[in-house]
């Protein structure tokens, strides 16, 4: 560490220290450490030194200029004589022709050793860091968070993992928020503030993991105002590679276990429900309930992106949603089921609808998903079964930007019906022509279709198209003033919604 | 061969000045006499070699020592040099047929030519220090062979004599200084003599001729910036005299000085002086030192102004002239008058361009 002679002489073992010349027209003094010279003659040798001469210095003839002269050859910061009587006038034009601090105090050695001590603290701090690591490391539980958390103990501060959005991993509650504002709320976003160095004396500071997760990992941790930054700093960069470790065998557990419920998904898939005699009791170690109402759910995500890494992503959204589901990775997504002990009542099926629409929302911003949504059946063969439609449904939703790519297959039927006649040569052009007054609205035409596929619902609506519902009802009104058509008439509701599957079919 | 005529008494005095490096007491108190004593033919400074190839016998260096300054005060009756050459002639039974000055600088290298003139003696060109130095072990002879100058003849101002004889440099410096300082505080001395023969190689020749050179080449009316390079040294410093240091007077017999020249914008020159200007420094690092020359002059008249009347103030320009060659012959001998032979811990540091000796 370097400290500014400004700042040296702040000190308070420094309140003897006199300047005895010095050039303040000259850049600021940076001191890296202090030399105790015995002699005047002693060779100088450090470069941003304070050269202290411990020895009894004649200050009125040749051996003062020449020390200044050697210690500025030198490239010392500064030099520090003992006794703090003036220099004559020709050395202190020497000292400022040089451009070197002449300093004088009664006790030289003292203020070099206090200089010494000063500068070695932050050394010091960084040492005492890196060794909380190490006793951490000792106690810490199996896992990233149990690491994460025993280091936080150690430190007695907060400490986090999150992943590049923002959102925490491991540690204590979390307002990223807060961090984020920082010092005059430079930064938009965590994700943003991630990005960035971390600035000098800033609350939380930050440091990547370096990970292959596709989420990526970030230490942060909330430092008290008189931690060393540069101290802090170090230590995060100690802990990120054994996090990274963690997080590595983390993954390679995740992937053995997944490799586990693949295999039993897919034998299970094969069986068509019909197990072999020891298949159902490894299923319920796993916590498949076979017995029961099961309603299947495929979830698809762009092939370059990893299942298994994603999977707590996908099982965090479920939990947050409120559905009870079982998920398991399957080819380039995953499979999962809720299952209800009794056949669910009409009002039970439509919350879940709900609350499915309400994950893939949930996901929406990290995670673009196409979602197929199963019939709900009993038992083990009724599970293979609606896992099947909804494998099905998704395929259907992935072209179903209207219905936000998820397609429920209670509502296929109709739906293909509907859609394979509103592809005639007859249809299309009419759909067209009725559509006419929305062409180059930007919006109208996709925000009027989401919203008769939502069953005239706003909200749904909403979070369908992931804008606020007084832009859709104000999207809606325009629609309809420019049509002139009106909604409330079941006739002209319906030749709309056809012309409106018609027209975004053929784009 | 050259002679010193009345004509060239006034470059011959700033010259003996300028070798004096600040030292050597103030040729013009013998200048003012020779002006009346030099007969109009002059005095011919006779160089040793001719001196050895004429058969010359024994020769006698000759000087003042002592306090130089208590000589203004206490004026010579004129008889000093010529009692000290009888006394010596005397009591080792030869015959003195010449002299030579002890030093060639300030106030003893005129009083070399005036006691020549006054005693009716050749005076041969050389001398044993080449410059201003305040030691007998700074003598050439005594550094080249000790055995050569074991005797001296001392007399004061009161007319009282001594003769030393058998000592050791050291016990030669000892006994005479505390002798002197108890005796009015300057002697006239003669030293040996010495057969011409064995001068040669251990003497500084042709200092009385360098004195009248340098006189010349330096004047009022010259550029002395200029002269210094021309004749082998360099320019030091011009501006005023700060920062003063004189020693103590705690009585020590060599008293360590400590002078800085600065203006506006050049760099600071500080000179360390005991008798003679010893070291000249230029913001902190050394650039001359003796045996070369460090004459302060008089910004305005090129005057060299003497260590004890260096005041703070003057307007001065400082250069440095090439020493004598004798002293820089060998390793030794540089040490003998180097920096540390002055308790300066300084190797010594000589002028790149020796042209001149």
């Amino acid at each position: 560490m370097t400290l500014l002679l400004t700042e040296a002489l702040a000190l308070p073992a420094w309140s003897g220290v006199r300047v005895l010349a010095a050039d303040d027209a000259v850049a600021p003094v940076v001191v890296r450490h202090a030399e105790v010279l015995v002699g005047p003659q002693d060779p100088v040798r450090g470069q941003g030194a304070l050269v202290a001469v411990v020895g009894v210095l004649d200050r009125s003839d040749w051996r003062i200029d020449v020390l200044i002269r050697r210690a500025a050859s030198a490239d010392a910061a500064a030099l520090m004589v003992r006794g703090d009587e003036p220099l004559g006038r020709a050395s202190a034009l020497v000292a400022s022709r040089l451009r070197l601090p002449v300093l004088g105090v009664g006790d030289p050695l003292a203020a070099a050793v206090a200089l010494q001590v000063h500068l070695a603290l932050p050394e010091l701090a960084a040492a005492r860091w890196v060794t909380a690591i190490s006793t951490a490391l000792g106690a810490a539980p199996p896992g990233v968070d149990g690491l994460v958390g025993a280091v936080g103990r150690q430190w007695q501060r907060p400490l986090w993992l999150l992943d590049s959005a923002g959102n925490a991993a491991a540690g204590p509650e979390w307002d990223g928020a807060r961090a984020a504002a920082g010092r005059a709320g430079r930064a938009t976003s965590v994700a943003e503030w991630l990005q960035r160095p971390v600035d000098r004396g800033a609350e939380f500071v930050h440091l990547a993991v370096p990970t292959d997760h596709p989420r990526g990992a970030y230490l942060v941790v909330h430092r008290r105002p008189t931690d060393d930054d540069s101290a802090v700093l170090a230590a995060l960069q100690v802990l990120a590679p054994t996090v990274a470790g963690r997080l590595a065998q983390q993954r390679l557990a995740a992937e053995r276990d997944a490799r586990q419920r693949m295999s039993l998904l897919s034998e299970l898939l094969q069986s068509g429900g019909r197990l072999a005699a020891d298949a159902p009791r490894r299923m319920l170690d796993q916590g498949w309930q076979l017995d029961g109402w099961h309603i299947g759910v495929r979830i698809d995500v762009p092939s370059a992106l990893d299942p298994v890494a994603l999977l707590p992503e996908i099982r965090r959204a479920f939990a947050d949603a409120g559905v009870g589901a079982q998920v398991v990775e399957n080819g380039e997504g995953w499979a999962a089921w809720t299952t209800f002990a009794d056949q669910p009542s009409q009002a039970a099926l439509q919350t879940h609808a709900a609350s499915v629409r309400r994950v893939q929302w949930l996901l929406r911003s990290n995670l673009p998903t196409v979602m197929g949504v199963g019939s709900v059946q009993p038992g083990p063969q009724g599970l293979v079964r609606s896992l099947g439609e909804a494998g099905d449904a998704a395929r259907i939703a992935v072209t179903r930007t209207a219905g936000g790519h998820l397609v429920h297959v209670d509502r296929l039927g109709v739906g293909q019906l509907l859609l394979a006649w509103t592809r005639t040569d007859t249809f299309a052009p009419a759909a067209s022509s009725l559509l006419t007054p929305l062409q180059g609205q930007a919006g109208l035409l996709e925000t009027l279709a989401a919203y008769l596929e939502a069953e005239s619902s706003l909200a749904d609506t909403a979070a369908v198209l992931g804008v606020h519902r007084n832009t859709v009802s104000a999207r809606i009104a325009r629609a309809v003033d420019l049509l002139g058509v009106d909604l409330g008439d079941p006739d002209e509701r319906l030749a709309l919604q056809l012309a409106c599957r018609s027209v975004l079919s053929h784009r | 061969m050259s002679t010193l005529r009345r004509a060239d008494l006034d470059d011959f005095v700033r010259g003996a000045m300028l070798l004096g490096s600040g030292g050597g007491g103030d040729a013009a108190l013998y200048g003012y006499q020779l002006a009346t004593l030099l007969p109009e033919t002059g005095v011919e400074l006779v160089p040793l070699a001719d001196a050895v190839a004429g058969g010359l016998g024994q020769v006698a260096p000759i000087g003042m020592i002592g306090a130089t300054s208590v000589l203004g005060e206490k004026l010579p009756h004129g008889g000093e040099i010529g009692e000290a050459i009888a006394a010596l002639q005397r009591w080792t039974s030869r015959t003195v047929e010449a002299v030579i000055p002890v030093e060639a600088a300030g106030l003893n290298a005129a009083l070399a030519v005036s006691a020549a003139c006054e005693l009716g003696l050749p005076l041969v060109d050389c001398d044993l220090m080449g410059r201003a130095l305040p030691r007998f072990d700074q003598l050439s002879l005594i550094a080249a062979d000790p055995a050569l100058l074991r005797c001296a003849a001392l007399c004061d101002p009161g007319g009282q004599l001594m003769i030393v004889d058998h000592s050791d440099p050291a016990e030669l410096e000892r006994t005479v200084r505390s002798h002197v300082a108890n005796a009015g505080g300057w002697a006239g001395a003669a030293f040996g003599p010495v057969a011409a023969t064995d001068l040669v190689g251990r003497v500084c020749e042709g200092t009385l001729e360098r004195a009248l050179t340098l006189g010349r080449s330096v004047s009022g009316t010259t550029d002395a910036a200029a002269s210094a390079v021309a004749l082998g040294g360099r320019f030091l410093a011009t501006g005023r005299v700060t920062d003063v240091r004189r020693p103590a007077a705690s009585g020590a017999q060599f008293g360590r000085g400590s002078f800085a020249v600065t203006d506006r914008s050049g760099p600071v020159l500080r000179i360390e002086a005991e008798n003679e200007y010893l070291v000249a420094f230029l913001d902190g690092e050394p650039v001359v030192s003796c045996p070369e020359l460090i004459c302060v002059l008089n910004r305005r008249t090129a005057e060299p102004i003497a260590v004890e009347r260096l005041r703070a103030g003057d307007d001065v320009q400082v250069i440095a002239l090439p020493g004598p060659r004798w002293w820089t012959g060998s390793p030794s001998r540089v040490a003998t008058v180097g920096p540390r032979a002055f308790g300066i811990d300084l190797d010594p540091v000589l002028l790149p361009v020796r042209a001149a000796g």
